[in-house]
C-alpha cells in the first residue's frame, strides 16, 4: 500500500530529527572538553567531578569568575591544584582559591574562599607532577624552610622546563604553643592577615597531641618570604624556633617533561639534602 | 536418554507438581487470584476512559509513527528488518541499544586520550555487536522452525508459580540478611551465591509466568488481554520493589528487560508501545538510582553527568584495556567461563574486575569496559569476534524456537535478550546470566538431533 502524504511528511520529518541527533551528537563530541561548567550554587558537585576525573590521571584546567571573601571579584584561568570531597584548590594568576559548596552546612573558616558565579574546568592534558617530601625541620621563622624549597626549587630547574610550585607543612613549637595559650599572638587575625596576603591555606589548629601548630596548605612558595615577614612581626622571638614537618612540595609543570628531562630532574631534587622521596605521579595516583 | 536428562525431567516435572499445588491452593484461599478475578481483585473493573483515551492516542501516535519510518530514507532499512526479525529480536535490539549507548558515550565530555586507540575501540566494539547480530540472523534462518518442549494448558503456571515465590523470598531474605537496603548503604552492595540463585529463581519464574499470562491471554474463554496486562503491571511492581533496593542497575534492567521482552514475545505489547510508556520512566529509574547511590556515598552528580558519564567511562576503559593486554588473549575461557567452576572448587583464578581495574585506574577495582573488554583479556581479538557471533546464534535460535511454540525457549529467551542488552557495556561477566545460555545451547542441539525424529516432549498437563 501507498503510504499517504501524512506519513511522507512525517517520513521526512523523522529524516530530519536522525539526521539533527546525529549531528547533535558530532557537535557536542566536538565540544565535549568541560567538564563542569556554570553557576555553582554546589561546589561539592564541581569538587565530586574534579575528584573523579583527577583519580583517573587527568588534569583539570578551567576558568573561576566569582566573589572573593574580601569582596572582590575574581575572574582569572587557572588549574586545578588539589581537590577534596567538597572543596577545590584552584590556582590562578599566582594566587590559590578555595572553591568550595555554598550550600555546606558547615563552613569552615576558609578565608580564601571564592563563591563562584561561574566556573568551568575541562581536562588539558595527561599530566605528571612531581612530589618532593622533605624530612622534618627546626626553623627559625621560616629561613630554614625556606632556604630547603628554594634548593629544590634550584633543582627543579635545572630540568629546563617551565614550573610552578607549591609547599604544604605544619609549624609546631613550644614557644609558639605557650604563645598562642597566653594571648601574646592574636591567632585568628594572624590567620586572616596570612590568608589575605598570601596564597593558598593557612590555618590555626588546636588539639590535644599537639597543643597547637599552624598548617599551610597549597601555598605557592613564592609566598613564603611574606608569610615569614607577617609571622616574624606577629610572633614573639622566643616562639619562632618552630618544627616544620609534614612538609610536601608539589612541582606543577607547563607540560610533560621528556624522560631525559624527567631523569634530570629527578637525579638533581633527589641529591638536595633532606629530601625522602620524590616521585612523579600523575594527579592522585602516587 | 541420558541420565543426567532423565534426572532434569524428573527435577522439573517434581517442581511443576509443586507449582500445580500452589495453583490450587491459591485459587481456593484467595478466589481472586483466579485469573478471570484479577481485575475485581485488583479493584479494577475497567480502565478510567480517559486514562483509556489516552493510552489510544498514544498507541496511534506510535503506530503512525512507525508507519511513518517507512516512508523515511534513513530509518526504512530498520522498519523493514524490523518487519522481518521483529524489533525486540537480537538482530536488532541489540545493534540499535548499542547505537544509543555509544552516542552517550560520545557525548560525554571524557577526552580521548589515544585517538587511534580511540577509533580501534569502537571499531572492535562496533565488530563484536555486529558479529552478535549476524549470528543472530544466521540463526534465525537456519534453526529449523520446530518445538522442542511444549508444555500444554497451565503447564507454564505450574512451572513458574515455585521459581517466582521462591526466587521472591530469596530476595527479600538476601535484604533481611544484609540488615539494611543497599541502595541507601553502599558499602553493602554484593551478588553473593544465595543472591545469585533467588535472582536467577525469580527471573525464570517472571518469564514463564510472563509466556503463560500471554498464551492464556489469546485464548478464548480464559484470561482477557486487558487483565493480562494489568497483571505484568503489578509483576513490574513487584520486580522494581525487589530489584530497585539492590543498588545495582543490572539487576533492575535484566528483571525489567526479561518481564518486557517476554511480554513482546507473548503479542501483549509491541516494541513501539514500550518505548512510548516505559522509555523515560526507565531512564529516569535508571539514572537516578545511581544518583541516589552516589548521594548515600556522599557525593552529588547531576542526573545528565551521571547518565552520560558512565558510557563514556566505558569507551575510556576499553582504550585503557586495548592499550594493556595483548590482542591475542591471555586466559583463553578462564576468565570469563572456567571461573565459577574455580570458585567453587576453591582455586585460585584471575578476575575480571581486577584485571580491568589494574588497567584502568590502576586498582584492582571492577570497571565497565564494553562487550569488548573482558572478551579482549580473555581470548584477544578473535575472541572479540567468535564470543558474540556464538552468543547472538543462540539468542536468535531460541527466538526461532520461541515463535514455534516451544516453551522453554519461550522462557529462556526475555533471559538472553535482556542479558546480552547490559552486556554492551559489561561483556559477558555474569556467570548468573551466561548461565542462561547453557540450557538455550542444550535446547537448540537437541532440536538439531532431533529433526528427523517424531518430535516434541510435552507435557499434557
Amino acid at each position: 500500500m501507498e503510504p499517504d502524504r501524512a506519513s511522507r511528511l512525517l517520513g521526512v520529518a523523522l529524516d530530519i530529527l536522525v539526521v539533527t541527533a546525529t549531528v547533535g551528537v558530532a557537535y557536542m563530541k566536538v565540544n565535549a572538553h568541560s567538564y563542569y561548567r556554570g553557576d555553582v550554587r554546589s561546589g561539592q558537585s564541581a569538587a565530586y567531578i574534579a575528584n573523579f576525573y583527577r583519580s583517573r590521571g587527568y588534569s583539570l584546567r578551567g576558568g573561576i569568575l566569582g566573589v572573593h571573601v574580601n569582596g572582590t571579584l575574581i575572574n582569572s584561568t587557572g588549574f586545578v591544584l588539589d581537590s577534596a570531597r567538597a572543596t577545590i584548590y584552584f590556582s590562578a594568576g599566582g594566587d590559590v582559591f578555595l572553591v568550595y559548596s555554598s550550600d555546606q552546612k558547615v563552613r569552615d573558616p576558609l578565608p580564601q574562599e571564592v563563591d563562584p558565579l561561574k566556573l568551568a574546568l575541562k581536562v588539558d592534558r595527561n599530566v605528571d607532577r612531581l612530589l618532593v617530601s622533605l624530612d622534618p625541620l627546626w626553623t627559625d621563622g621560616l629561613d630554614d624552610l625556606i632556604s630547603r624549597v628554594g634548593e629544590v626549587a634550584g633543582a627543579v630547574s635545572s630540568g629546563g622546563v617551565g614550573y610552578e610550585l607549591f609547599v604544604s607543612f605544619k609549624l609546631h613549637g613550644g614557644g609558639l604553643s605557650e604563645a598562642i595559650r597566653g594571648n601574646e599572638v592574636p591567632i585568628y587575625w594572624l590567620q586572616s592577615e596570612v590568608n589575605e596576603e598570601c596564597s593558598g591555606l593557612f590555618l590555626f589548629v588546636g588539639s590535644t597531641v599537639a597543643p597547637f601548630y599552624l598548617v599551610v596548605e597549597n601555598m605557592n612558595w613564592k609566598d613564603l618570604t611574606k608569610l615569614d615577614s607577617i609571622l616574624r612581626a606577629w610572633l614573639p622571638a622566643d616562639a619562632r624556633e618552630m618544627l616544620a614537618y609534614d612538609i610536601r612540595v608539589k612541582v606543577v609543570f607547563d607540560r610533560p617533561p621528556s624522560p631525559g628531562e624527567k631523569s634530570a630532574i629527578y637525579g638533581a631534587v633527589s641529591s638536595v639534602e633532606g629530601v625522602r622521596y620524590a616521585k612523579f605521579m600523575v594527579e592522585f595516583k602516587g | 536418554m541420558s541420565l543426567t536428562w532423565r534426572a532434569i525431567r524428573i527435577l522439573i516435572k517434581l517442581e511443576m507438581a509443586v507449582g500445580r499445588f500452589l495453583a490450587e491452593i491459591l485459587a481456593s484461599v484467595a478466589p481472586t487470584a483466579h485469573a478471570r478475578e484479577v481485575h475485581e481483585g485488583l479493584g479494577i473493573s475497567r480502565i478510567p476512559g480517559t486514562l483509556r483515551r489516552v493510552f489510544s492516542f498514544v498507541n496511534k501516535l506510535a503506530d503512525r509513527l512507525v508507519e511513518a519510518s517507512a516512508s523515511s530514507l534513513v530509518l526504512r532499512p530498520l522498519a523493514v528488518a524490523s518487519g522481518r526479525y521483529g524489533a525486540a529480536s537480537p538482530v536488532l535490539a541489540v545493534p540499535l541499544a548499542y547505537a544509543l549507548y555509544l552516542a552517550l558515550a560520545l557525548v560525554s565530555p571524557l577526552p580521548i586520550v589515544d585517538p587511534a586507540l580511540w577509533v580501534a575501540g569502537i571499531a572492535l566494539w562496533t565488530l563484536a555487536v555486529a558479529a552478535y547480530s549476524l549470528g543472530a540472523r544466521a540463526a534465525i534462518s537456519r534453526v529449523p522452525g520446530r518445538a522442542v518442549i511444549r508444555l500444554r494448558g497451565e503447564g507454564l503456571l505450574h512451572f513458574s508459580l515455585p521459581l517466582l515465590i521462591a526466587g521472591g523470598v530469596g530476595l527479600l531474605v538476601n535484604y533481611l540478611r544484609l540488615g539494611a537496603i543497599p541502595l541507601l548503604y553502599p558499602e553493602l552492595r554484593r551478588h553473593d551465591a544465595f543472591w545469585m540463585i533467588s535472582y536467577d529463581a525469580y527471573l525464570l519464574g517472571l518469564s514463564a509466568l510472563v509466556a503463560w499470562l500471554s498464551s492464556a491471554a489469546g485464548q478464548k474463554g480464559s484470561i482477557r488481554r486487558e487483565d493480562a496486562l494489568i497483571a505484568c503491571a503489578g509483576l513490574m511492581g513487584i520486580s522494581l520493589a525487589l530489584t530497585f533496593p539492590s543498588g545495582f542497575r543490572l539487576d533492575m534492567v535484566v528483571a525489567l528487560g526479561t518481564l518486557i521482552v517476554a511480554m513482546w514475545l507473548g503479542g501483549l505489547i509491541k516494541v513501539r508501545q514500550v518505548l512510548a510508556y516505559l522509555a523515560a520512566p526507565g531512564l529516569l529509574m535508571f539514572t537516578f538510582q545511581k544518583v541516589i547511590l552516589m548521594a548515600r556515598a556522599g557525593l552529588t552528580g547531576d542526573a545528565y553527568y551521571v547518565l552520560v558519564s558512565r558510557a563514556g567511562f566505558t569507551l575510556y576503559s576499553l582504550t585503557l584495556i586495548l592499550k594493556t593486554y595483548s590482542p591475542w588473549g591471555m586466559t583463553y575461557g578462564i576468565l570469563l567461563f572456567i571461573n565459577p567452576l574455580l570458585t567453587m572448587l576453591g582455586i585460585p583464578r584471575p578476575l575480571v574486575g581486577a584485571l580491568t581495574g589494574e588497567a584502568v585506574v590502576g586498582l584492582p577495582v571492577a570497571y565497565t569496559t564494553s562487550m569488548v573488554g573482558p572478551i579482549w583479556i580473555d581470548f584477544g581479538v578473535v575472541g572479540v569476534a567468535v564470543v558474540p557471533l556464538v552468543l547472538g546464534a543462540i539468542a536468535g535460535g531460541v527466538l526461532k524456537l520461541a515463535r514455534s511454540g516451544d516453551s522453554a525457549a519461550k522462557v529462556l529467551y526475555p533471559i538472553l535478550l535482556s542479558a546480552s542488552l547490559v552486556w554492551i557495556e559489561s561483556g559477558p561477566v555474569h556467570p548468573y546470566l551466561y548461565s542462561f545460555f547453557a540450557p538455550a545451547l542444550a535446547l537448540l542441539v537437541s532440536g538439531a538431533l532431533r529433526r528427523g525424529g517424531d518430535g516434541n516432549l510435552s507435557d499434557k498437563g
